[in-house]
Formats: C-alpha cells, structure tokens, sequence
C-alpha cells in the first residue's frame, strides 16, 4: 500500500512534472562558488519538489479521496515519506555528475581526493533530514495553505540564510582552508563523521515521520 | 435482514454545532435516504462513517464490523458533491491512480461504464460537466463492484435531465442483489422516486428513521377556513401556518377525527414533512 500511495501521490503531481528538469539547473547556479554546494542543494531541491504533494493534495481536496480508499491513514503519510525519501536519493544521485560538471566553471575548484566526497553526500542526507522535519509534520498538520509559511516559506529561507553564512565564513581571512581541514578531518574519521552522521540524520527522519504519523491521524477533513 | 450501517450513540462536537447521540441502522439491500436541512449534520455523519473526522463518542459499524477496519472500504464506493480527482486528470488517469488500492477492480467494467456513460478516457477532468464528473465517479464505484453507496448530495447542481439519468443509474445500481445505497440530500423529491427508507436530521439530532412509506402514510396535510381548527386539536397539529382566510398544518393521521367536514385533507411529501417538522422543532 505504500508503495502504491507513493505512485498514486507522484501521479497526482502530473501537472509539476516538467518543472522537475528546472532543479538541476537551479543546483548548477549553486555550484557557481564551489561545486560542493550543488549536491545538498539538489537533494534539498528535490525534498522541496516533494512538497508539490501537499500543494495538489489541498487543490483537488486528495485527503478526502485517500480517506475512501481502503488504506489507512498511516499509509498515506508513509507514502508521501517514501515518495519524499525516493526524490531526495534521486536528487543526491543526480547531484554527483552536477557537482564535476558545476567544478568546471566554479570560482572555487575541489582538488580533494574523491573519498573526501563522502562527507559531502552523509551532510546531504543530515539536511534532507532536517528540512523534512522542518516541513513535512507542519503540512500534515495544517494542509498546504494553512501551513506553508512555517512548512515551507521558513525552512526555505533557513537553507538560504544557511548557504549564506557558509558563503561568507568561508569567504573570510584566514577561512581559506575552512572546508579543505573539515574534508580532511572527515576523511580521517570517516567512521565516526559519517557514521555519526548518517544516524543522526535517521532518527531526525524518522521522528519526523512519527510525529507526521501522529498528526496527520487525528486530521479532520 | 441485516444492517450495512449501524450507528449507536454518535457524537460529534464543534465549536457551532453538535451531532448529538445520534443512532440509526441503514438495512442491507435498501435505498436509504439521508434528509435535513443544509448544516443539520448529514455530511458530518457521512464524513465519520468514513473516518474523515474524528468521533468524539459512539460506534459506528459497517457490515457488522467496526467501522475503522480500512479493508471494508474494498466494498464501499464514495460520491461526494463531486468527486475527489484531480483536475488535469482523464478518465484514464484515474483508472491507473484507483485500480491498485482494489482487489475487485474490473478494467472491463470501467470502460463499459464510461462507454454506458459516453465519456470519453482522454477527456481531462475539469473540462467536464457536473454531470460527467458524477457519471465517472459512479464508472470508479462500479468498477470496483461496491456493496455500499455513500452518497452526499450526488445530484445537487445537477440539471432535471441531469438528476434523472442519476436516479437512473442508481436504480440500474441496486437490480443486483446485495447492493445498498445510503443518500444524504435536501432535493427529497429524488428520494420519493429512489428510497425504501428515510432518516431525518434536525440540528444534529435524528427525528425520524424507517421506512420512508410509513412516514408519509403517518401524516397527512389539512387546510380549513377561519374557525376549522378546534383548540383541543391545535397541539396535535405541526408546523401551523395561520393566514387571513384560514390554516394548514400537518398532522399524524390517528388524530385526524374530530375536525369539521369543510377540512381538507391531502397526502404529504417528504418536503411538507421536513418543512412542517422543522418548524415545529424550531418553535
């Protein structure tokens, strides 16, 4: 059943899917400081895209339709996570020949061994988690309309404001090898830095679903 | 005879309205009409039967099970005041979105329905009349061969011609065996043609539910000129209008002696009962 509602939702976005080829782009202008970025901002691109659901599940009033099919409503919101979760790998998959095509043109050039990538593709993950725990428990709360200033609006300027910062931190005196040291702190403690990572990042998702999971059961419609 | 729906003791609170300890049965094999007027709570109670919204008391069983066992929805087809599709959707689209969730699901059946219908597959969902939309909601219900109908208000917006070739399709609906429809509506003149059973809801509260020949057989109208309605009569009577030449009310047909001969009396429809009863609870 969630596979099928992860299909059905993926369906119901019919009118967004050509808008899918714009996100890579967008992830490119990204790699224009360092290809680094394009990667977390494709995979945050791709989550963002996901949240195309929620938008068309309000417009053609979905939630009563799911809610007379014969599946629960858990599968409904574990459907939307496994669409979510799905676009997100694609995003990350897609993001690595974005990010060699991005360093062709970047200001600033990755040397680094590809080893140290993996740090890159572990913190991808960390924010994809994050930002569905920003978003996705919100929208299954409120719906679309309701809930996308503090769903959507906010945790969009977040990832902005923190692409920012990182920009002008690394941009500072003395901040010159500011990624060159943490890649290489990562790479030495690849166990401990990705692991650590990559848990974190799990039970940030799957609070996220749970709490997603216990909202959305107690919805009126 | 078995009941398809059975409701005990439901309750349902919101700020401006309360469904109150409301109970009924819809018997199995019966067309039952659900009336009131707009905001009495028929959708409210459509909307729980189906877990839409939260109970807040009370039970609600389908086929004898508890209604929150999602496998019992395999058997029940759904039509609000149009269906829930999206609207760049065909006829087409949505067969792929519906066919998975239904073990029952018949291609076949869908597109002889559409066909029965004359709707076209590649036509998008918003470019169809109210009508059409209706008509594809019913080919989905029919292809999955529901045993239960829960309509709401399916032929509301609809043009005469349009409400006709409805009540048509319903009727083709229940020649099978087995098959139950549950309507809620304010147009109780579908009901008079369709329905075996009625169920009346007043601000939350059910008046009446049974059968629908019953309840029209128990009253009947009368009207009378200036000084026809005897005082010891005027509290049997319902939903009295008094005017400059005379009176009209209804009243249940064991009270009806006792009145002088210039009364006359008249059948009710279901539309005299909501309206007389209605203003007797309002009053």
């Amino acid at each position: 059943m969630i596979k099928r509602m992860a299909i059905f939702d993926w369906n119901a976005m019919k009118c967004f899917h050509m808008r899918v080829f714009l996100l890579p782009v967008i992830s490119l202008a990204a790699g224009f400081i360092t290809a680094l970025l394009v990667v977390p901002t494709n995979v945050f691109m791709f989550l963002f895209f996901s949240i195309n659901t929620f938008a068309v599940e309000e417009k053609g009033d979905l939630n009563k339709l799911y809610l007379t099919l014969p599946i629960k409503r858990s599968s409904v919101v574990a459907g939307r996570y496994v669409l979510s979760i799905c676009m997100g790998l694609f995003g990350l998959v897609t993001g690595i020949p974005l990010a060699i095509l991005a360093d062709r043109f970047s200001l600033s050039h990755y040397y680094g061994p590809l080893g140290w990538f993996l740090p890159v593709v572990t913190i991808s993950y960390l924010l994809f988690s994050i930002f569905n725990l920003c978003m996705f428990p919100i929208l299954f709360k409120l719906g679309y309309s309701k809930g996308k200033f503090w769903g959507m609006l906010v945790p969009i300027s977040l990832f902005a404001v923190l692409y920012g910062v990182w920009v002008i931190i690394s941009s500072l005196p003395g901040n010159e090898y500011l990624l060159f040291n943490a890649l290489e702190y990562a790479s030495k403690n690849m166990f401990l830095v990705n692991g650590g990572i990559i848990a974190v990042a799990t039970l940030i998702l799957l609070f996220s679903f749970f709490l997603s999971k216990k909202l959305y059961s107690n919805r009126d419609f | 005879m078995n009941n398809v729906i059975e409701i005990s003791g439901l309750r349902k609170q919101y700020k401006n309205f309360l469904l109150n300890n409301i109970s009924f049965s819809v018997p199995g094999g019966f067309v039952c009409g659900f009336i009131g007027e707009n905001g009495a709570g028929k959708t409210t109670t459509l909307k729980l039967i189906l877990g839409m919204v939260m109970k807040d008391g009370g039970s609600i069983k389908l086929f004898g099970k508890p209604a929150d066992d999602v496998s019992l929805k395999e058997d029940i087809g759904v039509l609000f005041e149009q269906p829930y599709y999206q609207e760049d959707w065909t006829p087409v689209d949505i067969e792929k979105a519906m066919r998975p969730f239904y073990k029952k699901w018949s291609n076949t059946a869908f597109h002889q329905y559409l066909e029965r219908f004359s709707l076209d597959p590649k036509q998008k969902y918003k470019t169809m009349s109210r009508g059409m939309k209706m008509k594809l909601g019913m080919a989905v219900t029919l292809a999955h061969d529901a045993k239960l109908l829960l309509l709401d208000e399916p032929t509301s917006g609809l043009d005469p011609v349009g409400r006709d070739e409805m009540l048509e399709i319903l009727r083709d609906y229940m020649v099978e065996e087995d098959r139950t429809i549950f309507f809620s509506t304010h147009i109780t003149s579908d009901l008079e043609k369709i329905a075996d059973y009625i169920t009346y809801i007043k601000n939350g509260r059910i008046l009446y539910s049974g059968l629908k020949d019953e309840l029209i057989e128990k009253y009947c109208l009368i009207r009378g000129g200036i000084g026809d309605l005897p005082q010891s009569k005027r509290k049997q009577v319902l939903g009295l209008r008094e005017y400059p030449g005379g009176f009209d009310a209804m009243i249940e047909m064991k009270d009806i002696a006792g009145f002088p001969g210039s009364v006359i009396t008249e059948t009710v429809s279901l539309d005299d009962i909501m309206v007389r009863m209605s203003k007797e609870v309002e009053e």
